[in-house]
């Protein structure tokens, strides 16, 4: 298990170049770790019996079954609902950011968003790409086949962060965009103005869409690990501030929380599920759940 | 000239101070910019921007200051200014040369050995070194506790000298037994430093043990006086004193009567003075032997404390006629040999020959008991030898040189003649007592001549003064006078008022001078009168009368205090109690001759062995010793042959007290003494007195605080800096 985990670390993902192998690193660490937890067998349901062959997993024998007929079957499962699945990635310049991790918001973000592309489409979950500024630029149709993957992988690959962005208007733009109830996983920094963004996610919940909020930020956003007199630069704006910063880390800090305070007290109200995870953490904490609701609307 | 404006020692170097416009340039053009780094969640920290604005200035200007600060600061570190709190002259020249006085409390306290050392060897040691680190050029004098003692002729020590020849008069320097007043030494070092020329600085080094007695509030008077006279003097007191001493003095030596007949007893009393932790000690007497040598004839033991001084009580052995020296002394050594003895001399006379005069031989009666009581004398040991004559005739002849005292008791009317005999026995050194009584009412005038009146204090009244109620007796004044000095013990009562006197004479108009005792109602009762070399007592009533006698005068004779007054009045007027043979250093001593003592040459034969010659007074039967011939304290001898026969006269010399006394006193004490605005400055240690002897001549410098101040801003600067520029 411990082997398997440290593939769930930042620090190592970053050593594999490639985003697939990442995204596989990732599930794959994640489901090892997952092996004797109560997902076990959650996303699947009985369909049909079918022979026992040499290589099927014994544990998979029908013993019920066999009781009756004295002959080995297995059990053959298939999902019994199939959740259409949009991963929506900000491009904001601000996404780029990272202070002394090697991974930025958005690298976290790719990785993310691979690991549960991965993982949906081996699920044969229809699994979609959104990506967006201050309007939604590309997009990739929600598919199960497996070449879905690699095609939402090859746009992830290709992702840059850059200029300005608006959440909420493109949240809007992407809820008229949908048909079907779906889950709408946003992978933003969210620092733009928190009402109107959370207008945009009422917005979709409205559609009947469920909606994940994994709240990005850098582990300097979150920690404020400067001191002495720094000049800082808005990436997106270019506004400059000359601050002392040991004097700001306590209002800083209190700032930060009260702001995703609102959006973890705004998103229970609307029914978002709100993850406010730092570059700094496991990948585990943002599959667990996606995971968990998933099984909820099983 | 004199300022408390801090001077710099190298003024070039303030030029520096341009220095200071560095970090202001370097502040406005060269503004070191913060480390610059992107931030995205810049939208938390802009909500405090203004209150942050105002902040970074202050910062800003408080580190530009702290810059402007450690540079200038520096810069007058380097320049280093000092000033002179004391006002005693130009500084900042190292090599100005010096002109130093150098005075030496060389009272006998000085030889107090600690650690190995006498206190004057520790002033010297220092002023060797004083003296080498003098700049060139400079000049010294030394002066020591003998000044003063000296004329102003003899004294060699009131000239500057080079630093080579005043540390061989350093050397030289030794206790003195008879130390003039520190006080008269000070005057005299800056009397020399008065007239030096301006080129020198003028510095007196006063090396003290800050003994409580050198530095008396009288003596700090007189120094803060001869200061406030002498302008740009920088004075050093060096302290060369031990902080807790420990020393045992014998003081004081007393002899209850220096010149006894012979057959008297004597007592010998002295103080115990101690200094330190208590402690046990042995106090001894020595007598000289009939070869000279002492002896040791008693010893006591006595518990010294530093609290309660302790007095000690020998009697003598009779002693046979002669001048006898001895000393007292103390068992054991201490820090000051000095004071552990103390010296005394006496002669012992035959008994002294007295003659009673009177009308009727009865009169005399009262009297020769008392002087001479009749088993005493048949036995030789009586202190008197009265002898009786009849007032008839009286004085056949000359009395001087053949009786120590002459007495009239209850004299009638008797002819100038007599008066005058009387008047110039007692002018060469005679006593004569003249009691009155009911004789004297015959012709009370013949009392009121010129003649008589040489002897008696006042004219007589008229009439006799009657108080037969016996509420009448007699109230010494004081106990201080020799005649009354034994009746000390009994002051609390007075045992005259169990004898009343009923008859007496007064006297016309105010009281005489000399009162020794007056009545209860404040008539005089006994009153001295000194004619010449000699005295003359008058006691105005009798003491011819028995108690029982119808119509006495009075009932003095009846007891013991009249035997007691007698003896002792006879004592005094015989010369006994003024035959004064021991003295105090610093004092000329005065030996009585035998009468009619040529002019002789004497050799005076002195402690240390070494002898002198001198002459006697031959008109005054006197030998005059001045006290430059006393050196030093201890026995000494004067011996001549007149006519084949040996003359030998003998005095003791002591210390006086306060010369071994060795209580510190402190600075702040004289400091108070002396003012504040005294240029004093004091030292103990060599380091301290290189920082002092440099503070002086080279100012109070701020060099230290300059530094310290300057740190003080480094670190500032440094936290500032830091936390404006820090990675």
């Amino acid at each position: 298990m411990a082997n398997a985990e440290k593939y769930l670390k930042p620090e190592v993902i970053q050593r594999i170049k490639r985003l697939d192998l990442r995204a596989q690193f990732i599930v794959k660490g994640f489901l090892q770790g997952m092996h004797a937890s109560p997902f076990h067998g959650f996303s699947v349901e009985f369909s049909e019996h079918r022979k026992y062959t040499e290589g099927d997993d014994p544990k998979d024998i029908d013993w019920l079954v066999y009781a009756k007929t004295d002959k080995y079957y297995i059990k053959k499962f298939e999902a019994e609902t199939n959740i259409t699945g949009y991963l929506v990635m900000d491009l904001s310049r601000s996404m780029g950011y990272t202070h002394s991790q090697d991974l930025t918001k958005f690298d976290y973000g790719i990785c993310l968003a691979a690991a549960l592309c991965y993982l949906m489409v081996h699920q044969q979950d229809p699994v979609g790409l959104v990506t967006f500024d201050q309007k939604i630029r590309d997009s990739i149709p929600p598919k199960s086949k497996r070449s879905q993957l690699g095609r939402v992988l090859s746009l992830l690959a290709r992702l840059k962060p850059a200029g300005e962005t608006d959440v909420a208007a493109s949240l809007i733009q992407l809820a008229s965009m949908l048909r079907h109830r779906s889950l709408i996983m946003l992978f933003s920094d969210l620092l733009g103005d928190p009402d109107e963004v959370m207008q945009a996610i009422y917005r979709l919940r409205h559609g009947g869409h469920d909606v994940i909020v994994f709240h990005i930020l850098d582990e300097a956003e979150v920690r404020f690990p400067f001191s002495g007199m720094v000049e800082f630069e808005d990436p997106e704006n270019q506004e400059k501030l000359v601050i002392d910063a040991d004097d700001y880390k306590k209002s800083y800090l209190r700032e930060l929380e009260e702001f995703c305070e609102k959006y973890r007290r705004e998103c229970f109200k609307a029914g978002a599920d709100y993850l406010l995870i730092d570059t700094s953490m496991q990948f585990d904490k943002a599959l667990t759940e996606y995971l968990i609701n998933r099984r909820a609307r099983c | 000239m004199l300022s408390n404006f801090p001077t710099p020692l190298n003024p070039a170097l303030l030029g520096g101070l341009l220095l200071a416009s560095i970090p202001i340039l370097l502040h406005l053009i060269l503004r070191q910019k913060p480390k610059r780094m992107e931030f995205p969640a810049l939208r938390f920290l802009q909500k405090r921007e203004q209150a942050n604005k105002t902040r970074l200035l202050w910062r800003h200007l408080w580190l530009l200051f702290c810059r402007v600060m450690v540079v200038c600061l520096l810069v007058f570190a380097l320049a280093r200014p000092r000033c002179d709190n004391a006002g005693i002259g130009i500084l900042g020249d190292r090599e100005q040369p010096v002109a130093a006085a150098m005075v030496f409390d060389t009272s006998p306290r000085s030889a107090y050995r600690s650690q190995n050392e006498s206190r004057i060897q520790a002033a010297q040691q220092i002023a060797r070194r004083l003296l080498e680190e003098l700049p060139d050029d400079s000049q010294a004098a030394v002066l020591d506790s003998r000044l003063g003692y000296l004329t102003a002729g003899q004294d060699r020590s009131m000239v500057l000298l080079s630093p080579t020849s005043a540390g061989d008069r350093v050397e030289k320097l030794a206790p003195t037994a008879s130390p003039a007043d520190l006080s008269v030494t000070m005057q005299s070092g800056l009397q020399v430093l008065q007239d030096v020329d301006e080129k020198f600085r003028r510095e007196m080094y006063v090396f003290t043990d800050l003994s409580r007695s050198a530095w008396s509030a009288a003596t700090l008077r007189k120094i803060q006086a001869s200061l406030g006279q002498s302008h740009g003097v920088a004075v050093h007191v060096i302290d060369v004193g031990v902080e807790k001493p420990s020393n045992n003095a014998l003081e004081d030596a007393r002899l209850s009567s220096q010149v006894v007949p012979k057959n008297s007893p004597v007592t010998l009393t002295a103080r115990v003075h101690r200094e330190g932790a208590a402690e046990r000690r042995s106090i001894e007497l020595w007598l000289d032997n009939k070869q000279g040598a002492p002896e040791r004839r008693g010893a006591q033991t006595v518990e010294l404390s530093p609290d309660s001084p302790q007095t000690v009580e020998f009697a003598l052995p009779l002693l046979p006629e002669g001048v006898h020296q001895g000393f007292l002394k103390i068992a054991g050594k201490d820090g000051l040999e000095l004071d552990d003895r103390q010296f005394f001399s006496l002669e012992v006379k035959p008994a002294w020959k007295v003659l009673l005069v009177s009308a009727d031989p009865e009169d005399a009666v009262y009297l020769r008991n008392a002087l001479a009581p009749r088993k005493l004398a048949r036995e030789g040991r009586a202190r008197y030898r009265p002898d009786w004559v009849p007032l008839e005739g009286f004085p056949q002849r000359t009395l001087i040189g053949k009786y120590a005292a002459v007495c009239l008791l209850d004299p009638p009317p008797v002819s100038a003649d007599a008066w005058n005999h009387l008047r110039e026995f007692v002018e060469f050194g005679g006593g004569a007592a003249i009691f009155l009584g009911r004789n004297a009412r015959r012709d009370v005038k013949s009392f009121n001549t010129t003649e008589a009146q040489a002897l008696l204090p006042g004219p007589l009244f008229e009439r006799v003064a009657r108080r037969p109620d016996g509420g009448l007796y007699l109230v010494p004044k004081s106990h201080d006078h020799p005649m009354l000095s034994e009746f000390r013990e009994l002051e609390t009562q007075n045992p005259w008022s169990f004898f009343p006197v009923f008859r007496y004479w007064q006297f016309e108009g105010d009281d005489p001078p000399g009162i020794v005792i007056r009545y209860n109602d404040r008539s005089p009762a006994l009153v001295e009168k000194r004619i010449g070399k000699g005295r003359a007592v008058t006691m105005t009533t009798t003491i011819s009368d028995s108690p029982n006698r119808k119509g006495t005068w009075n009932e003095l004779v009846a007891d013991w205090p009249f035997v007691m007054l007698a003896e002792e009045m006879m004592n005094h007027l015989a010369g006994g109690s003024g035959g004064r043979m021991n003295y105090s250093m610093g004092q000329s001593a005065s030996l009585s001759l035998p009468a009619e003592t040529p002019r002789t040459r004497f050799l005076l034969q002195k402690p240390d062995g070494r002898a002198a010659r001198i002459h006697s007074d031959a008109d005054s039967n006197r030998l005059r010793i001045s006290r430059a011939q006393i050196p030093q304290p201890g026995n000494y001898l004067a011996e001549a042959t007149v006519n084949d026969q040996a003359i030998v006269a003998g005095f003791s010399v002591n210390l006086l007290p306060r010369t071994t006394r060795l209580e510190r006193i402190s600075q702040e004490e004289i400091k108070e003494g002396l003012g504040e605005s005294a240029p004093v400055q004091f030292a103990r240690g060599q380091e301290e007195i290189n920082r002092a002897v440099g503070k002086a001549r080279v100012g109070n410098e701020w060099f230290e605080g300059l530094v310290l101040l300057l740190s003080l801003f480094l670190a500032v600067e440094y936290v500032f800096a830091n936390r404006f520029y820090g990675s």
